[in-house]
């Protein structure tokens, strides 16, 4: 159907105030920077062909509903999931206010962290990712990954047994 | 780590440290944590692995992304005529229908619709029914009494039309509607008051060919009833007596 341009304003409006969620999402779903590019850019551009059917509640979960089919279709369609990103070391850290020392300790922290969260299933990991990051509560989380809420509780536990289990195995290490 | 070692709390345990339990029932948890040694674990670990998330980076947008979406819904502005992108066009053959459908008739919802059915339906429901009294949250998505209300809200979020009936003369005041997933599958629900109990009435289309047996029965407390009505199967639970739910049945089919 025909794209109403009035409607192009307020849905610019919507994409900028959520592109940084979507684009956090797709990073650690697909965890490779330039297709998580591709995945945000095809979201967008879906959920502007959606958008005439969006009834304004919960623009958020709507979009990240979008941006997670995309990332999931795109990681099946490329067989398993990707490695990781290869460049994990250059993760964007906001570190303005440390002073060197406390930055490289994060950024090891976070390196370390990045590869538990990237060793989780993607099921679990997006769970993860919405819940602590993204801080959504669990009936958005079950509107953007499409399962019961049940369901994702049972993942959460999942994940976070996993994380935590998996973090007291590289400290004993 | 065992699974089968866990407490039953567990995911409740988990639920009121996501904040999403309501107060009343946070209250009883916190007596029953303080004399269960694996919810205490489970507390522990819950509190372990939001601290090691709080390290977990928030990816930032490239600058280049940023410019380049700015571009291309800049680009979408004109009028559909200049539209060439293939992506767009395939959408503008597509027929109205609300986003959720167009999700569905793509590829998303295909996981969705494609689970094989689960013969557990039964156990689904109570499950789903006793959830939504536990989780304030996700008892009702659209809040009225008003059928007006109540039934547009479900369009384009459902692929069938739910009878949304009023039965508050009856002692079934309507409190809203909401969607659920049962056995894979997008339904609808209905959720009525009686006195101080919740019916939940869960709807969807016969041929959705979730479960067969349409027979009343008691399961832990709860009642629930099942039958066929214009193509759609309707599955009503509640805590109420079986003679009550008989009633609200009855009510129902009446209407």
């Amino acid at each position: 159907m025909p794209m109403d341009s009035s409607l192009l304003p307020d849905f610019r409006e919507l994409a900028a105030a959520h592109l940084e969620s979507a684009y956090n999402l797709a990073r650690w779903l697909v965890r490779d920077r330039a297709l998580a590019d591709d995945v945000v850019q095809d979201a967008m551009l879906r959920a502007l062909r959606y958008y005439h059917g969006f009834r304004g509640e919960n623009a958020r979960a709507w979009l990240l509903q979008i941006v997670r089919n995309v990332a999931m279709t795109r990681l099946k369609r490329g067989g398993e999931e990707t490695v990781g990103d290869a460049n994990s070391a250059s993760v964007a850290v906001e570190v303005a206010h440390d002073g060197p020392e406390t930055v490289l300790m994060r950024q090891e922290d976070q390196r370390l962290l990045h590869d538990l969260l990237g060793g989780l299933p993607v099921e679990l990991r997006e769970c993860l990712i919405l819940r602590e990051i993204e801080e959504l509560s669990y009936k958005e989380i079950a509107r953007v990954v499409g399962a019961p809420i049940g369901t994702v509780m049972s993942r959460l536990w999942r994940g976070r047994k996993l994380l935590v289990l998996a973090a007291r195995t590289t400290e004993a290490v | 780590m065992n699974d089968h070692l866990e407490c039953e709390q567990t995911l409740l345990v988990q639920a009121d440290f996501d904040g999403e339990l309501e107060a009343s029932r946070a209250a009883a948890l916190v007596e029953h944590v303080a004399t269960c040694a694996q919810c205490q674990l489970v507390s522990e670990q819950l509190e372990r692995s939001r601290a090691l998330l709080r390290d977990a980076p928030r990816y930032s947008v490239p600058q280049e992304l940023r410019s380049l979406l700015e571009k291309t819904l800049q680009a979408q502005a004109p009028a559909p005529t200049h539209q060439s992108r293939p992506l767009v066009r395939a959408a503008s053959r597509a027929p109205l229908l609300g986003w959720a459908t167009a999700l569905a008739a793509s590829v998303v919802l295909a996981i969705v619709l494609f689970t094989p059915r689960t013969p557990d339906v039964e156990a689904q429901l109570l499950a789903s029914h006793v959830r939504s009294l536990q989780l304030e949250s996700h008892l009702i998505d659209v809040e009225s009494s008003d059928h007006h209300t109540v039934r547009p809200w479900f369009a384009g979020k459902v692929d069938f039309a739910p009878p949304v009936k009023e039965l508050a003369g009856d002692g079934f005041p309507l409190q809203g509607g909401r969607i659920d997933v049962i056995g894979g599958r997008t339904v609808a629900v209905l959720v009525y008051r009686a006195g101080r109990h919740i019916v939940s009435v869960y709807l969807w289309p016969e041929r959705a060919e979730l479960g067969d047996l349409p027979r009343p029965q008691r399961d832990e407390g709860f009642n629930l009833r099942r039958w066929v009505e214009d193509g759609l199967v309707v599955s009503c639970i509640s805590d109420l007596s079986a003679d009550e739910l008989e009633r609200f049945e009855h009510r129902w089919r009446a209407q």
